[in-house]
């Protein structure tokens, strides 16, 4: 057993470097010469290495090494980046994540009896060969002799301008150790050397793996800043023993600076592909600490309602309430701010799952994300995963067809899958769309009457997006033949169920023969929402504010029917009515009919369909807590949840879509 | 002040009850006239009966929810689960307490019409419900304790209770 502190640490370090691998790998793929993804990859395998053995994880260690090894001979240019490359840094990243879980399966230890020994051994030749094929067709061009060039990257450039003080020298230099015993040594007091005498940059191997290999250093490549001339600096090296100094040259920083002007402005667009190693000021919390902190800035703001309700005549009193509501408003906002996180962070999962499908079902697939920056409530992303996965192995599987498929349609043989998410209103959306065989609403009717799921006579009624709405009920399937990839008529459901659960809402739009597009719309957060409060039967309810389209005031002589049911018409539009009273328990709408008084009616909206819910008394506007009703009453019809209003009372929230659905 | 002290009480007990080995603490309390008992472990707190808002459209035994310390926190009243007149017992209004309990990772309130207190039990003493005249289901039962001559404890099996 480890430390948990630092246990907890290595899970959520590895967990940021796995996602900088599979991202920067990817990236790597579409663009093999781009420097800065390399770097990056480099540096999140190097880090993992260490971190790795510093827990004393041995797979761990061996398999990040070796795969570190690779992106360096890439980086040295030795190694070139092609697709066999790319599979086999994959696989590498899987075996890592596998590992890792093992590990957090396993409470910290490195499970026994996991034997990577080959796949390892692969990473290994593949790096050599490719060296060696490399090495002999450089000694067939017999320029191995003097390999000694200018050979840091843009970023190294960079770092180099930036630690450079004013007045030092940049030197490059080789450093050939004599063939006898302790090669190592002498290196590693080359290093030291330099070290006293001068800033050491970048020595090539670097000095923690002249530590940590057993192999000989036969030679060093050097970058060192100092403030003595050149003359004096050699002098300094020349006092060791065994080393001899074979290349040396000052480097001319102004040139450097120009060339890395020069690239700054090439390499802008590459900047923001991978950006993990870049430092910010942020600080990791447990997400535990901000729900209780959410729920404690909850309390707070019903305590500020029921003083605020309050009916205390003192100036004290109203001046304190308006800079309460400030403090407490700014607090809930800042709050609701820490607990965004960016959808990209579950998007970057996506790109390598759509490869890897695509790959087994022999589709090509364009998949394109757009708006990976848009900002949703933690706890919404956590669960939104699963259902976004399942949308998008859908698409692969039953969405895009085959290449030979799409070209006998005249479609481009690549299909296209776009993953988008955006924000309107108060609310995300999140689509999924694809350009392949959309749904047969025709077939998908035929089959929701063979399972029982509609009537024959009630599906001509029914409108093309309804009928397209019963792939989310339990238990229908329309794929011809089972796959392992997207199952068996379990999921689609799912997903609804999800979506509900979030608060959110999915719709699905399709053209046969065009593709098809999935629609989740989802609360920028589920915590605090702007309500509307009313009264049904003597008892508080609140209405979200969001599904609230207006309210009005009728006479009972308002009401009309329309094929046997209650609607008002309002602005030309038939809405029908219920009354809230029925739903709830009590009177129905009839007993309202009879009476004199007028009606007080909440018009209701969901997605595109109106409804008039008659209620006893419309109170107030007012911000409210969201609370569960807990796992016990979840499944209440009706009812989303509850809220304390201000004596302490709970008022229950309607829950708007089963009103109107 | 009472309530505070009934759940001191409650902690108190629950710390002492791995103290004696083959016997465990039961809160025991009213439903009508007849004698409850559930473990102790399951219990968090005993509440003066609080203002309770109705839920539509639930089982009948679910009165509604309570606010207990901004937990929304639903309760259950067993009357109509066990078939029992709602004034059948002999109790004051004002004895009515809710017993917060932890069943399956949830929290619910179970009112009761009376707190008899918390007892010792010899886990020998308590054996199989009889199968007799009961309008009780027989799984909502754990077994029963005669405590003396004709004064039967009857152990419910919460989570059958509750959630069957």
């Amino acid at each position: 057993m480890q430390d948990n502190g630092y246990l907890d640490m290595f899970f959520d370090e590895a967990k940021e470097y796995v996602e900088t691998l599979n991202n920067g790998i990817l990236t790597l793929e579409n663009n093999p010469g781009d420097k800065e993804t390399i770097d990056a990859v480099f540096r999140a395998a190097h880090s993992l290495k260490g971190m790795a053995a510093t827990m004393g994880f041995q797979n761990l260690t061996e398999l990040t090494h070796k795969m570190e090894n690779m992106l360096d001979r890439v980086r040295e240019g030795k190694l070139e980046v092609n697709t066999e490359f790319i599979d086999l840094l994959l696989q590498g990243l899987d075996n890592i994540q596998f590992l890792v879980e093992k590990i957090r399966e396993n409470e910290g230890a490195e499970p026994e009896g996991i034997n990577l020994e080959g796949f390892i051994q692969e990473l290994a030749n593949y790096g050599q060969q490719a060296a060696d094929s490399e090495a002999s067709e450089q000694n067939s061009s017999g320029e191995t002799a003097d390999d000694f060039s200018f050979n840091l990257t843009q970023v190294e450039k960079k770092e180099l301008v930036k630690v450079k003080k004013d007045k030092e020298r940049i030197y490059h230099l080789k450093v050939v150790l004599d063939e006898q015993d302790f090669q190592s040594v002498r290196a590693f007091m080359v290093l030291k050397k330099i070290e006293e005498v001068a800033q050491l940059f970048k020595s090539t191997p670097a000095k923690d793996e002249i530590e940590e290999s057993e192999a000989a250093v036969s030679e060093l490549d050097v970058y060192a800043l100092s403030w003595l001339p050149a003359g004096e600096f050699k002098e300094e090296l020349a006092e060791i023993s065994g080393a001899e100094i074979t290349n040396f040259t000052e480097i001319e920083s102004l040139e450097m600076e120009k060339q890395n002007q020069e690239s700054d402005s090439k390499s802008l667009h590459a900047e923001h592909k991978v950006n993990s190693f870049q430092s910010s000021s942020t600080v990791r919390v447990d997400i535990s600490k901000l729900d209780t902190l959410m729920n404690m800035v909850g309390e707070l703001l019903i305590n500020k309602t029921r003083l605020q309700s309050l009916d205390i005549q003192k100036s004290k009193f109203n001046e304190i309430i308006p800079q309460l509501d400030r403090v407490t408003m700014e607090l809930h906002h800042i709050v609701m701010q820490i607990r965004m996180v960016p959808v990209g962070v579950m998007f970057s999962r996506f790109p390598r799952m759509i490869r890897d499908l695509s790959n087994k079902m022999n589709k090509e697939i364009d998949f394109v994300m757009e708006g990976q920056e848009t900002e949703l409530d933690r706890s919404i992303i956590d669960e939104l995963s699963d259902p976004l996965t399942h949308l998008l192995r859908n698409a692969i599987d039953h969405g895009i067809e085959k290449p030979e498929e799409r070209k006998a349609k005249g479609k481009d043989e690549e299909g296209r899958i776009e993953l988008k998410a955006y924000q309107k209103g108060s609310e995300i959306i999140i689509e999924v769309t694809d350009d392949g065989a959309g749904i047969d609403s025709d077939i998908i009717g035929r089959k929701a009457v063979e399972k029982g799921i509609v009537g024959e006579e009630e599906l001509d009624q029914l409108e093309r997006r309804e009928i397209l709405d019963f792939v989310f009920h339990p238990g229908f399937s329309t794929a011809a033949e089972v796959t392992d990839v997207s199952g068996r008529g379990v999921g689609m459901d799912i997903v609804r169920n999800v979506v509900k659960k979030l608060d959110g809402q999915i719709s699905i739009d399709s053209e046969l023969g065009k593709g098809s597009t999935f629609t989740i719309s989802l609360p920028l957060t589920l915590a605090i929402t702007q309500a509307l409060m009313i009264t049904v039967d003597g008892d508080t309810f609140a209405i979200p504010l969001n599904a609230v389209s207006e309210t009005l005031t009728i006479s009972p002589e308002n009401i009309k029917k329309v094929r046997g049911k209650d609607v008002i018409v309002l602005r030309e539009n038939t809405i029908p009515l219920v009354s809230a009273s029925e739903i709830f328990g009590n009177k129905n709408l009839d007993s309202f009919k009879k009476s004199d008084s007028d009606l007080s009616v909440v018009i209701l909206k969901s997605g595109d369909r109106y409804i008039g819910l008659i209620v006893e008394e419309l109170l107030n506007q007012q911000e409210i807590v969201i609370k569960s009703l807990g796992n016990y009453l979840q499944d209440t019809e009706y009812i989303s949840g509850a809220t304390i209003i201000g004596d302490g009372d709970v008022a229950l929230i309607i829950d708007v879509r089963d009103i109107v659905a | 002040m009472e309530t505070a002290q009934e759940r001191l009480d409650l902690e108190k007990a629950k710390n002492q009850n791995n103290k004696k080995s083959g016997q465990a603490q039961y809160v025991v309390f009213n439903i009508g006239e007849e004698e409850y008992g559930i473990e102790i472990e399951y219990t968090r707190e005993i509440i003066k009966s609080a203002q309770i808002t109705n839920v539509p459209n639930t089982e009948e035994h679910v009165v509604g929810v309570i606010n207990l310390r901004g937990i929304i926190v639903p309760v259950v009243d067993l009357h109509s689960r066990f078939e029992i007149d709602q004034d059948s017992g002999d109790f004051e209004e004002d004895e009515q307490r809710t017993i917060t309990v932890e069943v399956n990772e949830m929290l619910l309130g179970i009112q009761v019409d009376h707190i008899e207190g918390i007892v010792w039990l010899e886990e020998d003493s308590i054996t199989p419900a009889p199968d007799v005249e009961s309008n009780l289901r027989q799984d909502y039962l754990r077994g029963v304790c005669a405590r003396d001559e004709d004064h039967l404890l009857i152990l419910l099996d919460l989570e059958k209770t509750l959630f069957t």
